[in-house]
């Protein structure tokens, strides 16, 4: 039982109820989890809490998992975002922007953007490749959707562009990367 | 809104999956979501194509708590008891056993049971019955799984029998439907009751490998 099995093994394992190949699961994957649930919520006591929640559901639902459903993490990151974006969009908003500390000005500035990840060792070069088709600004709306939890409105204030701009380059943007990712399959 | 429309249907499942898909319109996307699986596999599509960008964010070590609730919720301290003092395994015993043992009393009623009449009980680390597998004085066994188990499709659990140092010797495959199966004691197994008995987790693509170490292993309980 090595620290680096496969993913995919050790949800595997977990729908038989191992409870080593969960605890080995949440080591690799926790920690990707957490910073997406923090960028998504900036609030470490929400991120904690969906992120708990989040693998509740990974041991209840690991049988559920197949290969076309994506990569582990992926389908481990589809349900840790929807919890949280579901929380984000009931209106539990309230505490945004409570991290302010240095954890965030770390989180949010320092460090290889999404791009770099991306191309890394651990990355997605096809995800980085079809992200390249896109302009530069389409590409920040679809990082401020994607990781920041952003709406049309909140990108546009960022951005300090029409709604209506926003709202097309976010349209195009996913036609695009539909397109492109499916090209490579 | 027409949901059937396809160009509609995606876009509205991808802003939805995205999260800019907000208000009313969330709302309303979600019911419809509930009742139409052509929907859902959209939405399904998306999931795969926009969380690939999930990889892509900074790793940060989450606090120990998130860790410990989760033990807490989901592994409650285990009561240890001993194994022949579980309801689950004497329903185990019920529906495998029933045909192994009448298989050892019928012929020999007055005599007490055979010595190689062997039982064993396959658990998982919070001491769970997953199988039970009963040996006939036929030498076949009767495996039973306790349970019906979400096992992958391409993965499949095989039971086999770990004496010595040699590799172990492939038993056959386990149900994990909740049925029971009778497998048959290879020629070449020398002592049947001796050793370990070990569950592997493989790939049903590829042909049984014997492994070096188990899933999940018992010894042998005489009956």
């Amino acid at each position: 039982m090595t620290s680096r099995e496969p993913l995919a093994a050790l949800l595997a394992r977990c729908a038989l109820r191992d409870r080593r190949a969960f605890e080995a699961l949440y080591q690799q994957t926790a920690p990707t989890l957490y910073g997406l649930l923090l960028k998504l919520t900036r609030d470490r006591e929400l991120a904690a809490d969906l992120l708990q929640e989040g693998f509740v559901r990974v041991w209840q639902r690991a049988g559920d998992y197949r290969p076309t459903l994506g990569q582990p993490l992926t389908w481990l990151g589809s349900i840790v975002r929807h919890l949280a974006i579901d929380r984000l969009r009931r209106g539990d908003r309230r505490r945004r922007g409570e991290l302010d500390d240095d954890g965030w000005a770390h989180l949010a500035d320092d460090g290889p953007g999404p791009e770099e990840r991306l191309h890394g060792e651990q990355g997605d070069a096809t995800m980085a490749r079809c992200l390249e088709t896109l302009d530069p600004e389409p590409r920040r709306v679809v990082f401020l959707a994607y990781y920041e939890g952003l709406t049309h409105d909140a990108i546009a204030a960022r951005l300090e562009r029409p709604l209506g701009t926003v709202k097309a380059w976010v349209r195009r943007s996913l036609q695009r990367l539909k397109t492109c990712l499916e090209e490579d399959v | 809104m027409n949901v059937h429309a396809p160009p509609l249907r995606d876009s509205l499942a991808a802003e939805y999956v995205l999260g800019t898909l907000r208000g009313m319109a969330r709302q309303r996307f979600e019911r419809l979501l509930a009742a139409h699986p052509a929907l859902q596999r959209t939405v399904a599509e998306w999931e795969r194509r926009l969380n690939r960008l999930a990889v892509a964010s900074p790793s940060v070590a989450p606090p120990p708590e998130v860790w410990r609730g989760l033990e807490r919720r989901l592994f409650p301290a285990p009561t240890r008891r001993p194994w022949w003092d579980s309801l689950v395994l004497w329903r185990g015993l019920a529906l495998a056993g029933a045909l192994a043992v009448a298989v050892i009393l019928a012929p020999q009623l007055a005599t007490p049971p055979a010595a190689d009449a062997s039982f064993a009980a396959i658990r998982n680390q919070q001491h769970e019955v997953l199988w039970t597998v009963a040996r006939a004085v036929d030498g076949r066994l009767h495996v039973s799984n306790l349970r019906a188990m979400a096992i992958p499709p391409d993965q499949r659990c095989l039971l086999w029998l770990k004496t010595g140092d040699g590799p172990p010797v492939m038993l056959g495959a386990l149900p994990d439907d909740g049925s029971v199966r009778t497998l048959p004691m290879p020629a070449s197994v020398a002592s049947p009751t001796q050793g370990e008995l070990w569950v592997t987790m493989q790939p049903v693509a590829t042909a049984p490998q014997p492994p070096t170490q188990p899933l999940f292993q018992t010894r042998w309980q005489v009956l």
